[in-house]
């Protein structure tokens, strides 16, 4: 039969098109995927490349040496922000507007947004011994250290309390739209404290975060240090994770993941969704973060997963009670600062109420931000 | 922009809201690429899985999750061939009715992946050379003479 290039071209898309239409409909995700599959059958063999292959990653490493030695020295004489010492990056772009807790390496930190302009505040409060959480309360637009009942404006400045200094903050640098950070690089805080904070705020009656209306209710939390717990979580191919609920002391919790490829783990509060840990070769496969008293939803974020029984609750616990404590003004919280080892700090009230608050935290509000990358 | 348009850009940017965009073109896509469809829904769930820890960093969501299948489906053809039994099971299935379609997709189905992924993007997804060669990870001129070969080859089949 001979046909021409044009009718054979249009056959061709009416044969695809004819095939494509005759796709079933999705039969749904009814168990592991293929890949899993051939995972549990046979254990991929490690693929030796071919002559040709280790030729091309050769000319490869030639090629990047020769357009990093030419970066060198055409860079040489600028001026580039430079950080030093181990760094770890995020894109950009996943990070929101405003305040949020997100985790470089091992440690978390504030990062505080506003466009390109990024601050980037180490959590651990050193002016006093044993402080090492830090809070954001959104509505009051400051950072709290809870233990000593010191408070900082968004760009860091200490403005009440015992403070002698405002916020450290981590080196770190917007480029080629990442963050990248040196967690273990950290400018200290400028020195001097303004004491123009509200004294209602941070001085105010009542435990802190106790529920709506209380000073820095739904605040966001974070910590460093050696965490309190470590939770291993892991994935069964039997499409659930390994138990139903878990337990975890309150504080700065390690969560470990590892079972059936292709899973994920995160949390269904959006303060804690930068946790993303999967069971995968080469993704993050723990995270830390700091919880306090309260039940939260952890599941599979693939489309799915979750319905199918990827969902777990983690289930804090308070075991000193210390979250019943309700406490005065501010001059009462310093010098109380014996935190129950393995709880961070002892002002949390948040036991009573079943779920974590987020109605007060908005990802992307905005705040006023003085500093910029340096 | 209408009003529709507007949300229907806003849903997509959420990765379920994409998941739920996109999941039909991309279970046409690999079936036209694949030709069988009990594997489609595997290798699009594990296209997408690969997609969505780097969604939120991905200009372009669609062309990633195009070239992730594509590629996918390559690995897939790759381990079957390997597999003859395996192969002989994936075979496509023939229709009860004989279709005026289906001696031209054998055809197809018994070119190189290469050349077969080159009419399907070029014909189905109606790309341009230079997008072709950006998915396939080569030159225009390789698409070119990929294409012209398939083309060759299916005119001296039928």
């Amino acid at each position: 039969m001979n046909t021409t290039t044009d009718d054979l071209e249009a056959q061709i898309r009416s044969a695809f098109r004819y095939r494509a239409d005759q796709l079933p409909t999705s039969s749904g995700l009814t168990g592991p995927s293929l890949v899993e599959v051939h995972e549990l059958t046979e254990p991929r063999a490690r693929q030796r490349p071919s002559p040709r292959g280790r030729a091309l990653v050769a000319a490869v490493l030639v090629v990047a040496a020769v357009v990093a030695v030419g970066l060198l020295v055409t860079t040489g004489g600028k001026q580039q922000p430079r950080i030093s010492g181990p760094t770890a990056s995020t894109q950009l772009s996943a990070i929101p507007n405003g305040v949020s807790v997100q985790q470089f390496g091992q440690h978390l930190a504030f990062v505080v947004r506003n466009g390109e302009h990024v601050t980037v505040f180490d959590t651990n409060v050193h002016h006093l011994a044993g402080e090492q959480a830090l809070w954001w309360c959104p509505r009051e637009q400051q950072f709290v250290s809870p233990t000593h009942a010191e408070t900082f404006s968004p760009s860091g400045r200490a403005i009440g309390g015992p403070a002698t200094a405002g916020l450290d903050r981590m080196q770190a640098v917007v480029r080629r739209g990442k963050l990248v950070v040196a967690p273990t690089k950290v400018t200290p805080g400028q020195k001097g404290n303004t004491h123009t904070a509200d004294g209602t705020g941070a001085a105010g009656t009542g435990s802190w975060d106790s529920g709506p209306g209380t000073f820095c209710s739904g605040a966001l939390k974070a910590a460093n240090g050696r965490p309190s717990s470590v939770l291993d979580v892991e994935a069964l191919a039997s499409i659930r994770y390994d138990k139903p609920v878990y337990e975890v002391p309150a504080g700065l919790t390690e969560i470990r993941f590892s079972g059936a490829t292709g899973i994920l783990l995160t949390f269904d509060d959006p303060r804690y969704r930068y946790c993303l840990i999967a069971t995968d070769r080469g993704a993050p496969r723990s995270c830390r973060v700091y919880l306090t008293p309260g039940d939260y939803l952890v599941y599979d974020s693939v489309p799915g997963h979750r319905e199918q029984g990827y969902e777990a609750t983690i289930h804090v616990t308070d075991p000193l009670g210390l979250s019943a404590q309700l406490y005065g003004s501010a001059e009462e919280r310093i010098g109380h600062d014996q935190a129950a080892p393995g709880s961070g700090h002892p002002r949390n009230t948040s036991a009573s109420s079943p779920q974590p608050r987020v109605d007060s935290f908005v990802e992307g509000t905005p705040v006023p931000v003085q500093s910029q990358v340096p | 922009m209408t009003q529709q348009g507007v949300q229907a850009l806003r849903s997509e940017a959420t990765f379920d809201g994409f998941y739920a965009a996109q999941l039909d073109w991309a279970r046409r896509l690999t079936f036209v690429l694949c030709g069988d469809s009990r594997f489609v829904d595997d290798l699009v769930h594990d296209a997408f899985l690969r997609l969505q820890p780097r969604f939120a960093e991905i200009d372009n969501p669609r062309a990633y999750l195009r070239v992730t299948l594509v590629n996918a489906v390559r690995r897939h053809h790759r381990r079957e061939s390997r597999r003859q039994e395996a192969q002989e099971q994936a075979a496509i299935p023939t229709p009860d009715s004989a279709n005026e379609y289906d001696e031209l997709l054998e055809g197809i189905d018994r070119l190189p992946y290469r050349q077969r992924a080159v009419l399907v993007l070029r014909y189905f997804e109606d790309l341009s050379e230079a997008e072709i060669a950006d998915v396939l990870e080569c030159r225009p001129g390789t698409v070119k003479s990929l294409a012209s070969r398939a083309l060759a080859r299916l005119r001296e089949e039928t």
